[in-house]
């Protein structure tokens, strides 16, 4: 290895996760300062104790090392001194980032959702935030938005920004920002606008001062009814990837048709409905009913965040306006690949089914192109007993789906439709009207989708084989709190490409067919990520045995089997001919398996080893090949 | 068309241009000499080892080529490529030191992964074992580095 030069050692250590790189900074020389310059880089901290643990760190450690870090990543928000900022400012100047993410894997998305990259750091006092301590920060933003920050000198570097109305107005009227674009690097721009008036001018300051911008994001805008003044479009923006538009007012006339014509090149189009509630006791519900079910294992960035509660003047429409309006985007914007729509609706109210039924109707009579590929629906409340699901089954519209994402309110069935029916005119009707129906089913609905995403207020149910068969290039899912039914397949299942096992308060039916399934049917498995996770008649001595995978994440969290939790799980680990086993009361809460705090390690070759014997309740035993990331409790 | 390519123990090899381009130095000197029919003498890559290149070159010669810096480190190494790196530890070093060379990010990238990927879940003394590496660090160094790591390793 001395042979290669420390550059290439250095591309080869990149590829590391810091558990790992704590081991390569100890081999030599080389390899220490090399490790120790991308351990520091990023900092990702995970607890409150790591957080302690770093702020120690600062004192003792290097300045070499600290002068490496450019990120500091946190897994909550985290709410700072002004002496800790100071310090670490003093200490890590060359930081260019400070963010909230809550999976490192998901800081790079191609489109950034709404709550995916945040910025969340805020200082716990009541004056300006001093930044000029970190002369190379890139993104910056402020929780307080009616509060001045010192970081106009940083404009320049900026490549993502967190601002209020009072800060844009200040931006606007400031006559000497008026020459040059003034802000040439931004890249994503998050306006909160408090419910004022947006006059179009702002909106063209936008456009003019932010040449390079790929995403905004608009909160609590009411635009104005100035359109009638000059429509000279100084400058067209074409990086534009996605828009977020939440709680605006975005039926006012002639803004859609400017912000198409200011962005014609948007991909990722948010919107967020806000229908009339029909009384206040519906708000009340839905008041006490969102705080609860905090998803932190989350893998998709968006979260309840999206939809903001009570607020104090909202936005609402009639969903057939709505439903005009939203044609109107889609057909101003050619490129659109992604629509997220979120609603704010009480159980009694409109649902999101009128989007959905246009957007079919007019890619079966072809009357506007519709290039669709991403959907996310948030907080759909779907009927159970109703034609209106009957989207779903569109040919048209399904087949060109790749990812879909749906949190579903209200009673549902979510079993997928099992027969195609035989004539193609009356397929839409016919498919919802057997959507009940306990079938299996001989096609294939969604032959493009590679993403699902389920998520659900109530008990609702859905069968496993069905759910592979109707969506055979699946390669993530994610279900949540979804009741998943599994019954022997009439034909023998054949292997699935599905990578990413997620299932988060779900409710297994039958645990050992399900085990099993897993184990034969999905040979390429590389994250499974299971949290409260309840399993109802399992054998009474379980074991899932994951080594034909190439497991790089397990995270078993609060499983509980017949509702009582697991309480001995045990994992049994190989690597280099090594049988290493964990278990679940030692390891607890214990991330990063590298540091249990008893590990029995048994003896070379013995690949079978010895169930320790557990009196109470049923155990579940994990088998698996080296997996990189461990978490469970 | 066709370009000749000269091993340093002074193998001649003629492929495709299109292959050869996916070597960003080559693809430079070809734009810098225009058409000639000389042979483009590679003092730094065996013929051994340029027959590896080659073979990879070939293989991913339809590929898309990615700038994303994230999607590139995220992706897996398909299984072609990781049966193509089963090869001795000395070899695969090679094809990164000629990767590196030749300017090929994408086999740099497979390389590296592969190697990184020998050192995933081992322990100091097992990777110095792996790649015979002597420790040049003091007992004093190598306390001062497990106090830094503490906040990393408690996760």
């Amino acid at each position: 290895m001395m042979t290669l030069p420390a550059e290439i050692i250095a591309d080869i250590l990149q590829h590391l996760s810091p558990r790992h790189l704590t081991q390569t900074n100890l081999v030599c020389r080389v390899w220490s300062a090399v490790s120790m310059n991308l351990l520091y880089q990023t900092v990702y901290i995970h607890t409150t104790r790591q957080l302690e643990s770093f702020l120690e760190a600062l004192q003792t450690t290097s300045t070499v090392h600290l002068q490496a870090v450019r990120a500091l990543l946190f897994h909550k928000p985290v709410n700072f001194t002004n002496t800790q900022l100071a310090m670490i400012s003093q200490k890590c100047p060359h930081v260019d980032t400070i963010a909230t993410v809550k999976d490192l894997t998901l800081v790079s998305p191609t489109y950034v959702n709404a709550t995916l990259d945040q910025w969340t750091v805020s200082n716990s006092e009541r004056s300006v935030m001093d930044l000029y301590g970190w002369p190379y920060l890139k993104r910056i933003g402020t929780m307080m938005e009616d509060k001045a920050l010192g970081w106009l000198t940083l404009r320049h570097a900026l490549t993502f920004l967190k601002i209020g109305q009072f800060h844009l107005d200040h931006l606007v009227s400031n006559r000497s920002l008026a020459l040059s674009p003034c802000f040439p690097s931004l890249e994503t721009l998050v306006l909160s606008h408090g419910y004022e008036v947006m006059p179009r001018s702002s909106m063209l300051w936008i456009n003019k001062s932010c040449p390079r911008l790929r995403h905004l994001y608009l909160r609590d805008v009411l635009f104005a009814h100035d359109i009638h003044s000059s429509s000279n479009l100084a400058f067209i923006n074409n990086t534009l990837e996605s828009l977020t538009l939440q709680t605006a007012d975005f039926l006012c006339i002639g803004w859609v048709e400017l912000l198409a014509d200011l962005f014609p090149s948007v991909r990722c189009l948010a919107l967020d409905i806000h229908f009339p509630l029909e009384n206040e006791d519906d708000m009340a519900a839905r008041d006490g009913s969102e705080s609860e079910d905090d998803s932190s294992v989350g893998m998709e960035g968006l979260d309840s965040d999206i939809i903001v509660i009570l607020d104090p003047h909202p936005v609402r429409m009639h969903p057939q306006v709505f439903c005009e309006c939203l044609q109107d985007w889609i057909k101003a914007l050619p490129r659109l690949e992604k629509l997220v729509l979120s609603a704010d609706c009480s159980p009694n109210a409109y649902v999101l089914y009128w989007p959905m039924d246009i957007l079919t109707k007019a890619i079966q009579t072809g009357s506007w192109q519709c290039n669709i590929k991403h959907l996310v629906l948030e907080d759909s409340h779907v009927p159970s007993d109703d034609k209106r699901f009957q989207w779903i089954w569109c040919d048209a519209f399904v087949t060109q789906l790749e990812s879909l994402t749906m949190t579903l309110t209200g009673p549902c069935s979510f079993d997928i439709c099992p027969q195609p029916p035989l004539d193609p005119s009356c397929r839409a009707i016919a498919m919802a009207s057997c959507v009940c129906s306990s079938h299996r089913f001989s096609w294939h609905l969604f032959p493009n989708l590679t993403q699902l995403h389920l998520k659900s207020s109530l008990d609702a149910m859905l069968s496993w084989p069905d759910l592979l068969v109707a969506c055979p290039r699946l390669v993530s899912l994610h279900l949540q709190a979804l009741s998943v039914s599994h019954q022997i397949p009439a034909t023998p299942s054949t292997p699935h490409v599905l990578k990413h096992l997620t299932l988060v308060q779900c409710t297994l039916s039958n645990t050992s067919l399900m085990v099993s399934a897993i184990e034969h049917q999905l040979p390429h498995l590389t994250s499974v990520v299971w949290k409260g996770l309840t399993m109802n008649n399992p054998s009474q001595d379980f074991s899932l045995c994951l080594d034909g995978c190439g497991l790089s994440r397990l995270w078993l969290l609060h499983l509980k089997t017949d509702n009582t939790y697991c309480k001995t799980l045990s994992l049994y680990e190989r690597r280099s001919g090594k049988t290493t086993l964990y278990n679940s009361s030692s390891a607890a809460s214990t991330h990063g398996g590298s540091h249990p705090t008893m590990v029995l390690t048994l003896a070379h070759g013995d690949d079978q080893p010895h169930f320790p014997y557990a009196p109470l309740g049923t155990y579940l035993h994990v088998k698996t090949l080296f997996v990189e990331d461990i978490l469970f409790a | 068309m066709s370009v000749r390519l000269l091993s340093s123990d002074s193998e001649d090899f003629t492929v495709a241009k299109e292959v050869a381009e996916r070597s960003m130095l080559i693809k430079n000197m070809l734009e810098d000499v225009g058409d000639n029919d000389n042979p483009i003498p590679l003092p730094n890559v065996t013929a051994k080892i340029l027959r590896k290149v080659i073979e990879w070159c070939e293989h991913h010669l339809g590929d898309p080529v990615t700038n994303d810096e994230n999607e590139r480190r995220n992706t897996e190494i398909d299984e072609w490529d990781q049966k193509f790196m089963e090869v001795d530890q000395e070899t695969l070093f090679d094809i990164i030191l000629a990767a590196n060379y030749l300017d090929i990010k994408p086999l740099l990238d497979v390389g590296c992964k592969t190697v990184a990927n020998m050192i995933k879940g081992k322990t100091a003394e097992e990777i110095r074992k792996i790649f015979n590496i002597v420790n040049d660090l003091t007992p004093e160094e190598e306390a001062q580095i497990r106090k830094e790591n503490e906040w990393a390793e408690d996760r």
